[in-house]
């Protein structure tokens, strides 16, 4: 009986596990379908789905290269800040997170809650900007819901003022805006990488899983530019700027071995870590955009072209007399009646009347033929932006006496700062020309391309010792270290009809050791005011200091000592 | 015998099972390391930073010169002072 009460209840028995099978097939079947069988709303829908909610990719950014002065000081430098910025959907707008984040940003909890309120609907809003990191980190240890910190860079000038104008700057993005910042932000800039991370709901990292791309950092600029020199011609050029107040000035310094520039200061100058109260016009870089009629400076440059054509020796004598030339409908003066002058003299003298006299006789296309070898009316392909070329004029006739006469003595074209001390380190060099560097150079000397004959150079800078002399327009730029030779210059401005009686630019251009040239410097003076306007009283003292400082930074030996010594017949010479 | 090969086979496939969740786990911390001293290199390159900033502010050549001017009552020597030792 109970056996058979069993049998007759078997098929329960059946159907209950037969029902199980089902039920746990059917379970392993909507698995499969979910995880191995790709449906259209499969594994990788699903997935794709679950990971659009958390893994995000973030850009890793990539700093910005250094730039350094040839010692390897640095002039500018990106170091990392943080910006707070808040998700408004996200964020919870406490009293307590209010009164931090207001802080933060410097406003009232008011503004801050109604600039909030503005953005209700946006899910970014920038709390505050590059601030510093350990205040970063105190705000985000708040924990406050939807607020986040990331990381940005922000370019630091340790040397302020100093170089502001070569130096240039960036925006609050660190891309270059001007000067070296943009002629190199390909090279500095680097290139951000990428790296997946896992979020959760509130936007916080949870996990970084894997990098897609590693930065790529930027590389860094190792400038020809001395910093210890610069610093002495910026002093210098400042100081003399405010003595005599001039509208603005420029010192450049290259050397005479590898056409690097050393220094190019400029004034008025700004600092590149505060530029809220910025003048635009003191962002210029005057020594390479800047161009005016050299004068006077230009005639050791014509004086070449005479010496070449071989009617002329630093001894053959020019009259002068009467003290005036007049050639065409214009009369040519001198300060006062020379008589007659040797060439030397009238270098020394910068005699107006001699210089016309020996471009009449030699012509125009010797001396033009000299100032085009010597980069004028070219760019000097320093790769610096905004660098102007000058002007230089180009004839379809035959040029007027006038024009010669003029251009001789330094007008009729417009140059750089920079393109003078180059023509002036080419005189200095023996000749040889060679390219202005903006960047160090790894070599002693750079082969160049010759433009003057040594001969002729070497006399040329020879004469040029008798400037500084007693007699010379150019005593105040004598140093006390070291021989030095040069010209001075004092040209007028050109206003708004023709050239103004009362404007002048205050210049000097030299060499020193006159012996052994190491440095080639200009000084550009813009409108000094007052009576003292001459090149020979403002320029050529600042010509003198930054030259004896430069010098003995370079440690270059004192050559005016050495000579003394070896006219004493004192025991110290060789 | 054809037991023997499965069993084999079994115990070669849980092996590498395991290798590869250990490996996958090595990946994971090893990643996290990473990410952690790439921190830490951040953060002393902002000291780097900082202090270069510091240093080049103390040791501005103007703030040197007028130091060692006013403080010290240093001079650049003159040509009087200069002797010139040569052989």
């Amino acid at each position: 009986m109970k056996k058979n009460t069993a049998n007759a209840f078997q098929w329960r028995y059946y159907l209950l596990g037969f029902a199980l099978v089902v039920l746990f097939a059917l379970l392993i079947g909507r698995a499969a379908l979910l995880q191995v069988i790709d449906t259209e709303r499969g594994h990788d829908f699903l997935q794709r789905q679950g990971d659009l909610r958390s893994v995000r990719n973030l850009t890793v950014p990539a700093t910005r290269g250094v730039i350094t002065d040839r010692n390897g000081d640095i002039l500018a430098m990106s170091t990392p800040v943080e910006s707070i910025w808040i998700n408004p959907r996200h964020f919870e707008a406490t009293d307590k997170a209010v009164s931090v984040l207001a802080a933060l940003a410097g406003e009232s909890e008011k503004n801050f809650r109604r600039r909030l309120q503005r953005n209700s609907q946006q899910s970014f809003m920038y709390v505050a900007r590059q601030i510093n990191p350990e205040r970063a980190r105190q705000v985000i240890s708040h924990r406050f819901r939807g607020v986040h910190s990331q990381t940005e860079y922000k370019r630091f000038y340790p040397a302020g003022d100093v170089v502001s104008q070569i130096i240039g700057f960036t925006d609050i993005a660190d891309k270059g805006q001007e000067a070296i910042e943009l002629a190199y932000d390909g090279v500095l800039a680097g290139l951000p990488g990428k790296k997946q991370v896992l979020k959760d709901l509130n936007g916080n990292v949870i996990r970084e899983i894997a990098e897609i791309e590693a930065p790529k950092q930027g590389s860094d600029i190792r400038l020809a530019l001395d910093l210890r020199l610069q610093y002495v011609a910026q002093r210098e050029l400042a100081a003399t700027v405010a003595k005599f107040g001039a509208k603005a000035g420029s010192v450049v310094l290259i050397d005479v071995n590898t056409g690097e520039l050393l220094a190019m200061a400029n004034q008025p100058s700004f600092n590149p870590n505060n530029r809220a109260n910025m003048n635009i016009n003191y962002v210029r870089n005057r020594a390479m955009t800047d161009m005016f009629e050299p004068g006077s400076t230009i005639k050791p440059l014509s004086m070449v072209a005479a010496l070449r054509s071989g009617k002329y020796t630093p001894s053959t004598v020019v009259d002068t007399n009467p003290g005036y030339l007049r050639v065409e409908r214009k009369v040519f003066p001198d300060p006062v009646n020379y008589g007659v002058l040797n060439v030397t003299k009238i270098l020394a003298k910068s005699s107006q009347v001699g210089m016309s006299k020996v471009a009449l006789d030699i012509g125009n296309e010797p001396i033009r033929r000299v100032l085009l070898d010597l980069g004028f009316g070219q760019s000097t392909y320093s790769g610096f932006p905004g660098e102007s070329s000058g002007s230089f004029p180009v004839y379809d006739r035959e040029p007027t006496g006038i024009e010669t006469a003029t251009m001789s003595f330094g007008y009729g074209f417009a140059v750089t700062p920079v393109q003078l001390a180059s023509a002036y380190a080419t005189l200095a060099s023996g000749g040889i020309k060679r390219p202005v560097s903006l960047l160090k150079v790894d070599k002693s000397v750079v082969e160049g391309t010759r433009v003057i004959e040594e001969s002729v150079a070497r006399q040329v800078v020879n004469m040029l010792r008798d400037v500084i002399k007693q007699g010379g327009t150019g005593t105040k730029a004598a140093t006390e270290l070291y021989g030095v030779a040069g010209k001075t210059g004092t040209a007028h401005k050109v206003g708004p009809g023709g050239y103004a009686d009362s404007r002048y630019m205050a210049l000097f251009a030299g060499l020193a050791p006159v012996d052994n040239p190491r440095i080639a410097a200009v000084v550009v003076i813009d409108e000094p005011g007052g009576d003292n306007y001459h090149g020979g009283q403002v320029a050529a003292p600042v010509f003198s200091r930054v030259v004896n400082d430069s010098l003995r930074i370079l440690n270059v030996k004192p050559t005016t000592l050495l000579a003394e010594d070896q006219v004493g017949g004192l025991a110290y010479a060789h | 015998m054809t037991y023997r090969v499965q069993w084999l086979l079994l115990i070669l496939v849980v092996i590498s099972a395991v290798g590869v969740e250990y490996m996958a786990h090595q990946s994971r911390s090893h990643f996290g390391d990473l990410q952690r001293l790439l921190r830490e290199e951040e953060d002393l390159r902002a000291d780097w930073g900082r202090l270069h900033l510091e240093m080049s502010t103390w040791g501005a050549h103007a703030r040197i010169e007028k130091l060692a001017r006013d403080r010290l009552v240093m001079d650049v020597p003159g040509m009087d002072n200069i002797e010139v030792i040569s052989q």
